[in-house]
């Protein structure tokens, strides 16, 4: 059973904490930041984007990526920026499933 | 003549080099993707690098622009995407009125630097006096005397968030002169380098200006003091040949 860590015991968490949005913890000993959410200027389906820094327990960043949202607040998108740039992924809002890569 | 150059807080740095660089876009010299790259690799030295810890207001609001241009060209990619598939790839640039935007705002930032540095002869004439009076602070202004120097600036500024992007954990300063050693001769040995104007006004002894050297490292060290790799750097720029005196 994974352990749910003290984001007080993860060195820097204070400093991201006021940094970053929000945060949420993980059930794998991790933590997600949230960064500024920026709504689109452009009218469409994407309303808006916001960067997200997953930290594992001993403060390291591990992986970050870019996460837009349709207007429902839903991730219709994603874009792993570290440790690899993997382009664009689509997500079905619903299903939370890959349709497609560009 | 006296020239006055205001040695730079790191903010007021940053926000120099973003103004360069969104003006360079709005006048087509750069492109914008070129210009998220740039502010990518900025950003992330705000959040999480360098400049991590600095919880001023200038730096903040810095770190809010930067990523509404990240974000929006996220946002601007897929529109792009969604918009022209089955049609010929065009390039993607912002439009000219985002561009304006951000340009107002960060102008609009106020930072203040730390202190002034007199030269006691105009940028590129040698024997530099480089008295600093650290009591000059509060003057509101972020600008250098000279374009080509502020131009160099940029590029400088480029250099080391790129390499402190590259090599976050380097431990020795041995290692860190190897790292500066081995950039500065790609730089030297690459025709139409991206840092074109720091190889021109560094690297090429007929115009290696003193002056530009001790403004340079001005310039490095009031911004980075703690990095190994700008400590290599200053280093590097101190040991480059002088050119030869022409007299105060």
């Amino acid at each position: 059973m994974n352990r749910v860590i003290d984001p007080n015991t993860i060195p820097d968490h204070p400093r991201r904490a006021a940094t970053y949005d929000y945060f949420r913890i993980l059930p794998n000993q991790r933590i997600r930041y949230y960064g500024t959410y920026k709504a689109a200027k452009l009218p469409g389906k994407t309303a808006g984007a916001r960067l997200v820094v997953e930290v594992d327990f001993t403060g390291t960043v591990r992986r970050t990526w870019y996460e837009s949202y349709n207007h429902e607040n839903r991730v219709i998108r994603i874009h792993p920026k570290t440790p690899q740039d993997l382009g664009h992924i689509e997500i079905d809002p619903l299903t939370g499933k890959e349709t497609e890569r560009w | 003549m006296v020239d006055t150059q205001t040695r730079l807080t790191p903010a007021a740095t940053l926000q120099s080099s973003l103004v360069q660089h969104l003006q360079q876009v709005i006048n087509h010299q750069l492109t914008s993707q070129t210009l998220v790259q740039w502010a990518e690799t900025l950003h992330w030295q705000l959040l999480e690098g360098t400049d991590k810890t600095d919880q001023t207001p200038a730096t903040q609001a810095l770190r809010e622009i930067l990523s509404d241009i990240l974000m929006q060209w996220e946002c601007l990619q897929a529109h792009h995407h969604e918009t022209t598939q089955n049609q010929p790839e065009q390039p993607l640039e912002f439009p000219s009125q985002w561009l304006t935007t951000w340009l107002q705002q960060i102008q609009s930032i106020q930072v203040t630097p730390m202190s002034t540095i007199n030269f006691n002869n105009s940028v590129g004439i040698a024997n530099v006096n480089s008295t600093v009076h650290g009591d000059q602070i509060g003057i509101q202004t972020n600008q250098t005397p000279n374009p080509e120097l502020q131009a160099v600036l940029t590029d400088l500024q480029t250099l080391i968030t790129q390499l402190q992007t590259q090599h976050p954990s380097v431990t020795t300063e041995t290692e860190a002169l190897a790292i500066i050693d081995a950039e500065f001769t790609e730089i030297r040995q690459t025709p139409n380098h991206k840092l074109a104007t720091l190889r021109q006004q560094i690297l090429n002894p007929e115009r290696h200006l003193q002056a530009t050297k001790a403004t340079l490292i001005e310039v490095a060290k009031s911004a980075y003091e703690n990095s190994l790799l700008v400590k290599a750097l200053i280093t590097y720029l101190d040991t480059l040949s002088d050119p030869p005196d022409t007299g105060a």
